[in-house]
């Protein structure tokens, strides 16, 4: 029969980590069993800022949008007076 | 002069019995070691007889009310700085006089003090005030620990702790784990011990306390383990115990 294991390995684990910052020899406190993020993987808290910043540059571009369709709308006005004015003017200089 | 504290939040573990007996041990070969009793219930104080009425003990010398030398109690090679209950109620007080820098309370009153090999410090089972005190003094922790489950628990605690002194600002190293009440006829005790040097390595001591009766008897005796059982099992380990502590530096 094999030995029957009393404490979890996981105990011994969490020791480890524990005399490895007290004697300093890890400068992180990450909790155990989490790893670091992969290098180029962004991390939880940055995706969720990418996504709020996605969420204001949609809004962003829906308001420039707008924007755009009412200057493209008073161009468009100006345009149909400013014909009028410009051919009123020409008129008068000969 | 080697100071070391010997530190352990729960109670039971052989912090006292570890103390009273590696200071006499040390002191069996010519050391000239001062036995600081941090604990307000007073255990080495009484596991040696030493009597403090009408005397000043560690929480008038904390206070500075009395010098450490006026409070000491003298045996062959051995000094006693005593303890008395007065100092759970001084514990309140130097928290409530030095809010920002109580745990220098002890280094400071200790400032100056000259003539001994070793000084052991034993701490209350907490890591309160008094626990921080001991362990910035000496800056060396010695961790009596039960080779049994619920031990481990504590061990992380401890650990947790110094590495909050450490990035405080204040040295600390861990002089080593002392394996307390090993029973070799238990797997708990032989699995403990073994996974506890597979994981910490260097960190635990190559000494192992055995579980001994005599080691209970001889504070009833008011004695050490060494002058009441020399050629007994608790004498043998404590004497293993210091010559690896000297080995330390």
């Amino acid at each position: 029969m094999g030995k029957k294991t009393l404490v979890p390995e996981e105990k011994w684990e969490g020791l480890r980590h524990a005399m490895e910052e007290a004697a300093g020899t890890r400068k992180t406190s990450k909790t155990p069993g989490l790893l670091p993020a992969a290098e180029g993987e962004a991390a939880g808290p940055e995706r969720g800022k990418k996504r709020g910043a996605m969420e204001e540059s949609k809004k962003e571009r829906n308001g420039e949008k707008k924007k755009k369709e009412k200057k493209q709308k008073k161009k468009e006005k100006k345009k149909k007076k400013g014909k009028k004015g410009k051919g009123k003017k020409k008129k008068g200089k000969g | 002069m080697r100071k070391i504290t010997v530190i352990n939040q729960k109670g039971g573990t052989g912090k006292t019995t570890t103390a009273v007996n590696l200071g006499a041990a040390l002191s069996e070969i010519g050391r000239e070691v001062l036995l600081v009793d941090l604990d307000p219930q007073a255990g080495l104080t009484e596991s040696l007889g030493v009597e403090t009425s009408g005397r000043p003990t560690v929480a008038e010398v904390l206070t500075r009310e009395a010098e450490p030398r006026e409070a000491f109690h003298a045996f062959p090679h051995l000094t006693v700085l005593p303890s008395s209950p007065v100092l759970a109620e001084t514990e309140k007080r130097i928290l409530r006089d030095r809010p920002s820098d109580y745990p220098l309370a002890l280094k400071d009153a200790m400032a100056g003090l000259r003539g001994f090999d070793f000084v052991i410090v034993d701490c209350p089972p907490s890591l309160g005030a008094l626990s921080l005190m001991g362990m910035v003094y000496s800056g060396s922790l010695l961790i009596p620990l039960q080779t049994q489950y619920m031990a481990l628990n504590g061990l992380e605690k401890i650990l947790g702790m110094v590495k909050t002194i450490r990035e405080a600002g204040f040295p600390m190293e861990i002089l080593g784990i002392l394996p307390c009440m090993y029973d070799v006829r238990t797997s708990l005790s032989r699995q403990v011990e073994e996974h506890l040097r597979e994981t910490l390595r260097d960190k635990v001591f190559r000494t192992v306390i055995r579980q001994s009766v005599c080691l209970a008897e001889a504070p009833a005796r008011s004695k050490d383990v060494l002058s009441y059982q020399p050629g007994g099992r608790g004498a043998e380990d404590y004497r293993a115990l210091a010559q690896e502590v000297l080995r330390h530096g």
